[in-house]
């Protein structure tokens, strides 16, 4: 790599080959005392195509005690796909990546298994640069 | 004859309803009582259970007859919780409309107030001795692109 990602200073970067594009991080739920995974790094997908925050899959949201504290049901988000609307359970809880907590919500279907993924809402909050088959975290100041 | 006897024998129409008084309580019993086999229980918590209920000169069935009811008992004033932080839900739902920005924690059946960040949301409810309620922050909808579900 060289050129701009020289200028942009590359730190961590992650490849996960046919999955695509992905980036290591943590949820924790500090009213729980709780995070996912306990040990390590969890790869989420970036999926710039998603306008929302981050979704797991329901045994995580589960494991985090998210049902818990999660919001009322009329007021779940829904996002609409190709195949149609997709109402969506959330819960508010910190995401650890880069080196930064980050509040934000957490999602999971409400009907059917969910992904692993990073939504342009966070991606927005935090500097990543797709170079080739990698995604790495990037300093944007000279 | 000896007197207990007697005595039977004088008021056999009391004794005999008093019996079958008894046959019907039995049968009463009986019909509430089942044996159940149970599957997956976890072992060690079985264990534990046997030796309480041994400590306790009480059957493992009735020991867990007792668990049972408790934990049905937690059910409902759980569900009794969650029906009053509703209520008080409902009743600021348009000023959490108002405040995107911000988290509003409902607890314990009350509004316990709302927040600038998840982290003093958290502190409020952890001050309530509390972990269970909402803590809601008004987020939009939007849309997710076909592409990046399919891959």
């Amino acid at each position: 790599m060289s050129g701009l990602a020289d200028q942009l200073k590359v730190r961590d970067c992650f490849e996960a080959g046919d999955w695509g594009y992905v980036i290591e991080a943590r949820i924790v739920n500090p009213l729980h005392d709780l995070r996912f995974p306990e040990v390590g790094k969890l790869l989420l997908k970036v999926d710039t195509g998603f306008s929302g925050p981050i979704v797991v899959t329901g045994d995580i949201f589960e494991f985090l005690r998210l049902p818990d504290i999660e919001i009322p049901e009329d007021i779940r988000p829904v996002y609409w796909t190709l195949a149609g609307a997709l109402t969506m359970r959330s819960a508010a809880a910190i995401l650890e990546v880069d080196g930064k907590q980050l509040e934000t919500d957490i999602l999971t279907p409400l009907q059917g298994p969910g992904r692993l993924l990073i939504g342009s809402r966070v991606l927005k909050e935090i500097e990543i640069a797709l170079l080739r088959k990698k995604t790495c975290f990037v300093s944007s100041q000279p | 004859m000896p007197a207990g006897w007697r005595y039977i024998f004088r008021h056999r129409e009391r004794v005999r309803d008093s019996l079958n008084f008894i046959n019907l309580f039995n049968a009463d019993f009986a019909r509430n009582m089942s044996d159940v086999l149970l599957k997956k229980v976890d072992r060690k918590l079985y264990s534990r259970l046997k030796a309480e209920a041994a400590a306790r000169g009480k059957t493992v069935g009735e020991v867990f007859n007792e668990a049972v009811r408790v934990w049905l008992m937690a059910q409902r004033s759980r569900d009794i919780e969650k029906e009053r932080n509703l209520e008080a839900y409902l009743d600021i739902k348009d000023e959490i409309l108002e405040h995107p920005g911000e988290y509003f924690v409902i607890a314990k059946g009350s509004f316990l107030g709302r927040f600038r960040t998840l982290h003093d949301a958290f502190k409020q409810m952890r001050e309530n001795k509390t972990t269970k309620g909402f803590v809601i922050r008004s987020q939009p909808s939007g849309e997710w692109l076909g592409g990046s579900i399919e891959s």
